[in-house]
C-alpha cells in the first residue's frame, strides 16, 4: 500500500480517482483550485475527461451531463463558487443525478477571506438551494479523511442517486500529511441498473428502497429527465398525488437509511463534558481534550464526519451520558443549533465561535473548557 | 491513574516554521522537510499560509514532526524558526518555545532579539552556488544542522526528487555549504553579529 | 400524409398526453416537425440521440420526443450537453433553447460552447419574447417595443444571436424562419452533420405575445411578416446598411472547419499515454 505526503486537496483527487471518478468540470477558486489542477493532470492518464468551464454553474451542469451519460463525476469549489452552484445542486437533487461536490470552505460572506479557513457554509450545504430536498454532507478533518470520505461520498452519491457534498476548509485542504491509499480495502459502489425491459422501466418509480435504477443515456432506456416535478416516468406533472409521492420519496430515500450514515469518532466518550467538533476544529479539539485531561478535567470528544442528515440519534446518545457540551465552530453557531435541537434541555450547551479568519487553536478550547468547569 | 507527565511531555512534537516573503520558495522548503520526515518514518504535518500575492507578501510554512500521530497540525510552540525577511522574523518570534532556535538570513534580517540565533548569508551562499533562488535550500542546510529529528540524507533524497533535474546540483551545493556553515556555528558557539539586545 | 403518420408513430412518445402545451399557431411546432424530419433523414438510432433543453416554451420539445431527453435549468442546457458529449462522444447531442434562455441567462454558456467548438447541434427558437412567463421583453426584442416589462417601449436594442455565436467561434451558424421551411430543413441537416458547434437560429412567431406587441394578431399575419422582412444572405451582401435596416438576414451565415474539444482531447489522450 502506497503512503504519500498529500494535502487535503490532493487527497480528494486521489480518493475520487480511486472511487472511479472519470469526469471533472471546474472553475478556479481559492482554496479549492489544487483539486482542479490535479484533475487536469491526472484524469487524461486514466482515460477520464477534464474540462475547465466558464463558471461554477456550468461546472455542475457539465458534471450532471457526464453523470447522466454514465460517468462518475465531480466539481470542486469554494466560497462564492458554491453559491453559484446552488441552482444546479437543486437540479441534481430533483432529477436524482449522482455527483460529488467538494466544497473547501473559506471566509465569507461574499468574497470574504479567500485564503483563510471558515466553517460558515454548513447550513448553506444543506439549504442553499431552494425547496425541500435531500442532501448528504460529509466533513473531513485531515488529508487521510478527505481521501476516505471522497471515496465514501461517491459511494453514497451512486447508492442514493443524490448530490453529496464533501466539506473541507482551507486548513484541511492545504495541510500535507501522510496518506496511505487503502482503496483496495474499500468497497466501491456502482449505481443500480434496471432489471426490467425498457418498456417496463419506470425512470422515477420506487423499486422498494426509494432509489430508482439509473441506466446511462444511450443504452436503450430512453427516458425523460427534468427539474420540474415529475411522475414515475419522469414527465412533468402538477397532479398533487404525483408531486407528493415524488417529494416524499426523495426525502425518505436517505432518511430511511440514516442508520448507515452514522460516521463519527469518539475519544473518552463517557466524560462529564463532551466537545462536539468537525473539520479542522476537531483536530484542535482533540489536542485540547488531551491537554485539558492533563489538567484534571473530565473531557471527551465527538468528531462528526457526517453533518447532514444530522446524526440526531447518535448525538442524542452522547448527550445522554454527559452534563456539558462544547461546540467550537468557525462560524456563529451552525452545528451547535442542531445539537441544541437534539439536546432538548438535557445538557448545558456551550459554544465557541471564531470568525476572524484564523483557525480555532487548542489553547482557546482549553480556556473555554476551564471556564465551563466552575 | 493520572500520569505526572503531561500529554505533550509524553508525546513530544518538533515544530519548525519557515517564514519569508512570497517567491522565496518557503512552501516548497516546508514540503521537502515534511517529505524527508516521512522518509525518516516520522509522523508529520505540513501547513502553509500566504497572502493573495503570487510574489511578495508574507509566506509561512510549518512542519510538525512527531513519533506519534499528530492531532493538531499547526505549530503550538516553535522549536525552530527560519526567517528570511525582517518582517518574518519580527512577526514570528512570539511563537517560539523557550530554548528554541532561530535561523535567519544575515543580509535580510538585521535584528534578531533571541538568545540562540544563527545568522547565515543564505542568499549569498545560494548565489555563489549558482542561483540566488536556491536560498530556500540553503536555509534547509541550516535546518538539517539544527533539527535533530530529520536526517540530512532524507532531505537530500527528497530534494533530488522534488526539484527540476537541472537545478538539483546547484541546490545541493547551496544546501551543503549552508549546512557546513551552520555546523561550524553550532560547534563553536558565537553570538550572532546582528543580534540586538533581547 | 403517410410519411407524417410514420414520423408521429416513430418519434412521438406514446405515453405523452397530447395536445402540447403550445398555443394554437405557435411557431415551435413547425420547428419540431422540421427537426424530426431531419433526424429521420439522418437515420440516427433513437438511442443514440440526446436532446437537451433549457427552460421556456421551446424547451418543452424534448418531452414529446422519444429520445434520451433532458430538460434542464433556464439557460444552462449547453453545460449539460457539454458533459454528455465529452462523456459519451458517440451520442448525437442536440440542444434546444429559447432566445432569453440562450443569450440572456445562458449567454455565457452559449459563447463558451461556441468557443470550445463542442460538437453540439444547437437550436435557438427566437420568438423575441419571454412567452412562458407572460410576454416580457427579451434580449432579442426590438428597440421601442412595448411589452409587459417594457410598458413604455424597450430601451435596449436587440441582440443578433447568430452574429454573437459566429464571433465566438462556432463552426456553423445559420438562420431561418419557420416560414422558410426548405431553408430551415437545409440548415437543420447541416447542423446535425456538422463536426463542431453548430447553431441554427430559428425565427418563430409567438402569436399570444410578440404578435400582439407587433400589432399582428393571427399566425398567418406573423408568417407573412417573416416572409416580407427576411433577406437571403447571398442577396444581403449586395445591400447597403440602410437597405438592410429592419431586415432579418437568413441563410448559412458561417460554415468552417475547426478542431472540436473532443478532437483536441483525443490528441491529449495520445500524448499523455506516451508519457
Amino acid at each position: 500500500m502506497e503512503t504519500l505526503l498529500l494535502e487535503g486537496n490532493e487527497a480528494c483527487v486521489r480518493g475520487a480517482l480511486a472511487a472511479g471518478c472519470r469526469f471533472y468540470a471546474g472553475y478556479p477558486i481559492t482554496p479549492s483550485t489544487e483539486i482542479m489542477e490535479m484533475m487536469a493532470r491526472e484524469l487524461p492518464k486514466v482515460g477520464g475527461m477534464f474540462i475547465q468551464m466558464e463558471d461554477e454553474s456550468a461546472s455542475l451542469g457539465a458534471v450532471m451531463g457526464a453523470s447522466l451519460a454514465g460517468l462518475k463525476a465531480m466539481p470542486a469549489t469554494s466560497g462564492p463558487g458554491f453559491s453559484v452552484m446552488q441552482e444546479h445542486i437543486g437540479f441534481a437533487s430533483m432529477a436524482e443525478v449522482p455527483c460529488v461536490i467538494a466544497h473547501v470552505m473559506r471566509g465569507g460572506p461574499s468574497t470574504g477571506l479567500p485564503t483563510q479557513p471558515s466553517q460558515a457554509d454548513v447550513m448553506q450545504a444543506a439549504w442553499g438551494t431552494h425547496g425541500d430536498h435531500p442532501i448528504i454532507v460529509l466533513a473531513a478533518s485531515s488529508a487521510y479523511e478527505t481521501y476516505e470520505l471522497t471515496i465514501k461520498a461517491f459511494n453514497l452519491a451512486e447508492r442514493y442517486r443524490t448530490p453529496v457534498i464533501l466539506l473541507s476548509d482551507a486548513v484541511v485542504a492545504h495541510t500535507r500529511e501522510a496518506v496511505t491509499l487503502v482503496q483496495a480495502d474499500m468497497e466501491i459502489e456502482e449505481r443500480p441498473q434496471p432489471t426490467v425491459s425498457p418498456e417496463e422501466f419506470l425512470a422515477y418509480g420506487d423499486p422498494g428502497n426509494g432509489v430508482p435504477p439509473m441506466p446511462p443515456f444511450g443504452e436503450g432506456y430512453r427516458y425523460h429527465v427534468t427539474g420540474l416535478c415529475h411522475d414515475v416516468r419522469g414527465f412533468p406533472t402538477t397532479r398533487s398525488d404525483e408531486v407528493d409521492f415524488l417529494l416524499r420519496r426523495l426525502l425518505s430515500k436517505i432518511s430511511r437509511d440514516s442508520d448507515r450514515l452514522q460516521w463519527f469518532d469518539c475519544w473518552h466518550e463517557n466524560s462529564e463534558t463532551m466537545v462536539i467538533a468537525y473539520g479542522c476544529v476537531a483536530r484542535a479539539a482533540l489536542r485540547a481534550v488531551r491537554e485539558a485531561r492533563d489538567k484534571g478535567l473530565d473531557v471527551g470528544l465527538m468528531k462528526l464526519k457526517v453533518l447532514w442528515p444530522f446524526m440526531s440519534t447518535t448525538v442524542s446518545n452522547v448527550l445522554e451520558n454527559c452534563r456539558r457540551v462544547l461546540v467550537p465552530e468557525m462560524n456563529f453557531g451552525q452545528v451547535s443549533r442542531e445539537v441544541e435541537r437534539v439536546n432538548q434541555g438535557r445538557c448545558e450547551i456551550f459554544t465557541l465561535n471564531k470568525v476572524d479568519g484564523t483557525a480555532i487553536t487548542p489553547p482557546e478550547i482549553v480556556r473555554k473548557l476551564e471556564e465551563m468547569h466552575p | 491513574m493520572m500520569s505526572t507527565e503531561s500529554y505533550s511531555q509524553k508525546y513530544p512534537r518538533y515544530e519548525i516554521r519557515i517564514a519569508g516573503s512570497g517567491g522565496q520558495g518557503i512552501v516548497l522548503a516546508g514540503i521537502i522537510l515534511a517529505e524527508a520526515a516521512l522518509l525518516d518514518r516520522k509522523y508529520v504535518a505540513q501547513t502553509a499560509n500566504y497572502g493573495p500575492e503570487a510574489r511578495g507578501g508574507n509566506s509561512v510554512s510549518e512542519v510538525v514532526i512527531s513519533d506519534t500521530e499528530i492531532d493538531y497540525p499547526s505549530a503550538l510552540e516553535l522549536d525552530l524558526l527560519v526567517a528570511l525577511s525582517q518582517e518574518a522574523c519580527d512577526r514570528n518570534l512570539s511563537g517560539m518555545k523557550e530554548g528554541g532556535s532561530v535561523i535567519v538570513d544575515s543580509n535580510l534580517v538585521t535584528s534578531v532579539p533571541w538568545q540562540t540565533a544563527a545568522c547565515l548569508p543564505f542568499g549569498e551562499i545560494a548565489h555563489k552556488a549558482g542561483d540566488r533562488r536556491a536560498i530556500n535550500m540553503a536555509a534547509l542546510g541550516a535546518v538539517a544542522s539544527f533539527c535533530p529529528v530529520i536526517s540530512a540524507e532524507s532531505i537530500i533524497a527528497v530534494m533530488a526528487k522534488r526539484l527540476p533535474a537541472t537545478k538539483v546540483e546547484i541546490n545541493r551545493q547551496a544546501f551543503d555549504e549552508a549546512r557546513q556553515a551552520a555546523d561550524n556555528l553550532r560547534t563553536q558557539p558565537q553570538v550572532c553579529q546582528n543580534q540586538s539586545e533581547a | 400524409m403517410k410519411h407524417k403518420e410514420h414520423l408521429i408513430r416513430k418519434y412521438l412518445r406514446p405515453s405523452k398526453k397530447m395536445p402540447t402545451i403550445w398555443c394554437a399557431g405557435c411557431g415551435i411546432g413547425i420547428f419540431m416537425h422540421a427537426l424530426v424530419r431531419a433526424i429521420d433523414r439522418a437515420g440516427y438510432g433513437k438511442d443514440d440521440v440526446v436532446m437537451v433543453s433549457g427552460s421556456g416554451c421551446s424547451s418543452r420539445i424534448p418531452i414529446y420526443l422519444d429520445f434520451n431527453t433532458l430538460h434542464t435549468t433556464h439557460g444552462r442546457a449547453l453545460t449539460f450537453a457539454t458533459g454528455i458529449k465529452l462523456a459519451k462522444p458517440r451520442l448525437k447531442v442536440i440542444t434546444i433553447m429559447g432566445d432569453g434562455d440562450a443569450i440572456a441567462i445562458g449567454g455565457n454558456h452559449l459563447i463558451h460552447a461556441a468557443k470550445r467548438n463542442i460538437e453540439i447541434a444547437a437550436f435557438v427558437i427566437n420568438n423575441q419574447v419571454y412567452g412562458m412567463t407572460g410576454g416580457q421583453c427579451s434580449p432579442t426584442t426590438a428597440h421601442g417595443t412595448r411589452t409587459t416589462s417594457s410598458p413604455y417601449g424597450n430601451l435596449e436594442s436587440a441582440f443578433d444571436i447568430s452574429r454573437v455565436v459566429e464571433a465566438a467561434g462556432a463552426a456553423m451558424v445559420g438562420r431561418a424562419t419557420v416560414y422558410h421551411t426548405p431553408l430551415l430543413d437545409r440548415l437543420i441537416d447541416m447542423a446535425l452533420h456538422k463536426k463542431g458547434f453548430a447553431l441554427v437560429e430559428v425565427i418563430a412567431q409567438c402569436v399570444t405575445y410578440s404578435g400582439r406587441w407587433l400589432g399582428l394578431t393571427s399566425p398567418a399575419d406573423m408568417m407573412q411578416w417573416q416572409r416580407d422582412n427576411c433577406v437571403r444572405v447571398e442577396r444581403a451582401q449586395g445591400l447597403s446598411e440602410e437597405e438592410l435596416a429592419g431586415k432579418i438576414v437568413i441563410g448559412v451565415l458561417t460554415n468552417r472547419e475547426r478542431p472540436t474539444y473532443n478532437d483536441e482531447y483525443r490528441k491529449l489522450f495520445a500524448e499523455v499515454s506516451k508519457i
